[in-house]
């Protein structure tokens, strides 16, 4: 285990004293304020209705912002797991990591999972700025209650969004790190993020429409994890270092 | 191509080892053994299969058919990895890191103890002590090399493997990383080293392999292989010309190549060729020595005659040119 952390710790260092990290992550903020527009439009139709609506209504909306906001992320994390790899195996870094007693499969999870790290890290960050503004500096002064969302939206935010981003950056670091071209890789976690987010978002029509509760929500995450972890066991079956050094320019 | 002997001791060995890469038999059937504190030289043109070799070595490409074994072990294994230090033809060093970084990173993947004293111990080693906080991005060539070779040393490996150390090196910086490399000899550990540069390689190395089309044609002790080359002589300088007649006597009679140039005879002969009979014939015949400088092919004379000859098997079917010097 020592030997993957050390991987996880030296990706993170790398990821937050990269420059582009920090214009990267005010895009991605900037992404994410469509959930408080759309809060603040809901908010002016509903501010003058009783508290308990009030509060019914912005805790289904934190309850969606737990499903749906580390999920925008999970860009973040795509594009770390595959600029990271592409970069390292331009550099020929990746290879002499391979020559280090590190087992491939080791090398695969630790990136992918740092790069789930540091996106869960700036998610969470901004999941917390969120919650802070709606429910405390919005709802609390006029309902003089605190809210907090469902604890299923709980557990989907902290355990079932993570292994989905986890999953799908695990099938984006295999495809780079066997393809030789990483446009193939950028194909591959366009397609994913497009299967993910076209789940949940047919889920969040479809569902309502057929009397399923939005706490049902967290079966769509399960669902994924299990197709995106089922492919990414059978990738690790097909990993090898001469895959990885022969798929490698020089 | 049977393997030359080795103990069963030897840090590195190979035996039979097949690989086809892309449809191209890059290693057909090399062997060899390096034995624990040689400095081992790997020799051959861009293509002859080095850089396959080193991967095998490293467990990074598995050989199709044939042996490896790295300190007593198959490479494969991270066990084996872990007594390995290597530097590949790209340093592998993260730019946006510093040096010190860089190494802890490495000390942290080999479980090395007490990492901080350790690092502080190889970039003192390296000469970069008062650079070890300041990025990688800002070092130049040497330094990034000279660090490199501080990474691979790192956890005290048994093995060296080494890829073009001094390529693209200027000469001070050529000098230091031969420095660390002897420093390294003389505490015993193995060094595996591939490079182009046959000077450096014949102050380097005891023993060298040479690859060529991924066949092994010459391997063995460097000072053994240059005096069986078939290639010996000496240059004699006298006090007067030779006249022509004792030259083609000494011709006849010692059994050797002898041509004048002024006042100096260079004598040449097979492998069997001794100076103090020559000598002492010219001797005999009234000459007066004035010097005598014993000439042996070097490590440069016997990779080109051999690589010529490989080209020329090659180029007449693919017959394995001097492979049977091994």
């Amino acid at each position: 285990m020592t030997n993957l952390w050390a991987i996880i710790r030296k990706d993170l260092l790398e990821i937050f004293r990269a420059r582009g990290t920090y214009f990267y992550i005010p895009g991605m903020f900037l992404m994410s304020t469509f959930f408080f527009f759309s809060y603040f439009a809901l908010y002016g139709q509903i501010a003058n209705e009783k508290p308990d609506v009030i509060l019914a209504t912005t805790r289904v909306f934190l309850n969606g912002m737990g499903y749906m906001l580390p999920m925008l992320y999970a860009l973040f994390a795509c594009n770390l797991s595959s600029a990271g790899l592409v970069f390292e195996k331009q550099k020929r870094s990746l290879e002499s990591l391979m020559a280090t007693p590190v087992s491939i499969r080791r090398i695969w999870i630790g990136k992918s999972l740092s790069a789930t790290l540091s996106a869960l890290a700036i998610a969470y960050g901004a999941s917390i700025v969120a919650y802070c503004v709606i429910a405390l500096a919005e709802v609390y002064p006029k309902v003089h209650k605190a809210i907090a969302p469902h604890g299923l939206a709980f557990l989907t935010a902290l355990v079932l969004v993570p292994l989905t981003i986890f999953t799908i950056s695990l099938l984006v670091s295999y495809i780079q790190l066997v393809t030789r071209n990483p446009r193939m890789g950028n194909l591959v976690y366009g397609l994913l993020l497009l299967v993910s987010w076209g789940a949940l978002f047919l889920a969040s029509f479809y569902l309502p429409a057929l009397g399923i509760s939005v706490d049902y929500y967290p079966l769509i995450f399960v669902g994924l994890i299990v197709v995106f972890g089922t492919v990414a066991y059978l990738c690790s079956r097909a990993l090898t270092k001469e895959k990885v050094v022969l798929s490698s320019k020089g | 191509m049977a393997m030359g002997p080795a103990s069963a001791s030897s840090a590195i060995r190979l035996e039979g080892i097949h690989k086809h890469l892309s449809g191209r038999h890059v290693l057909d059937g090399v062997g060899f053994a390096v034995e624990q504190g040689d400095i081992f030289g790997c020799l051959g043109p861009n293509g002859a299969g080095k850089t396959t070799t080193i991967r095998i070595m490293l467990g990074l490409l598995r050989a199709d058919a044939g042996t490896v074994t790295v300190t007593g072990r198959d490479p494969a294994e991270d066990a084996a990895r872990a007594r390995v230090g290597f530097l590949l033809e790209a340093d592998g060093l993260y730019d946006d890191l510093s040096a010190w970084d860089n190494l802890d990173y490495y000390a942290r993947l080999y479980g090395v103890r007490d990492p901080g004293g350790r690092i502080a111990e190889v970039l003192d080693g390296a000469g970069l002590a008062d650079r070890g906080r300041d990025k990688v991005s800002a070092y130049s060539k040497g330094m990034r090399q000279r660090l490199a070779i501080a990474r691979a040393v790192l956890h005290s490996p048994d093995v060296l493997i080494l890829d073009e150390p001094t390529a693209g090196l200027d000469p001070g910086g050529q000098v230091e990383v031969r420095r660390m490399l002897q420093d390294l000899r003389e505490r015993g550990t193995t060094v595996f080293l591939s490079s182009h540069n046959l000077d450096e390689m014949q102050r380097l190395c005891n023993r060298i392999v040479l690859i060529h089309g991924g066949r092994i044609r010459l391997y063995g002790d460097l000072e053994s292989l240059a005096a069986g080359s078939g290639r010996r002589g000496a240059v004699i300088e006298t006090s007067a010309p030779v006249p022509d007649e004792v030259l083609a006597a000494l011709r006849q009679e010692a059994g050797v190549s002898a041509d004048r140039d002024g006042a100096a005879v260079t004598v040449s002969g097979g492998a069997s060729f001794e100076v103090p009979p020559v000598v002492a014939f010219l001797v005999q015949k009234g000459i007066r020595i004035e010097q005598v400088t014993k000439q042996q092919d070097s490590l440069e004379d016997l990779y080109v005659r051999i690589e010529a000859e490989a080209r020329a098997g090659a180029a007449a079917g693919g017959a394995p040119g001097a492979g049977g010097r091994r």
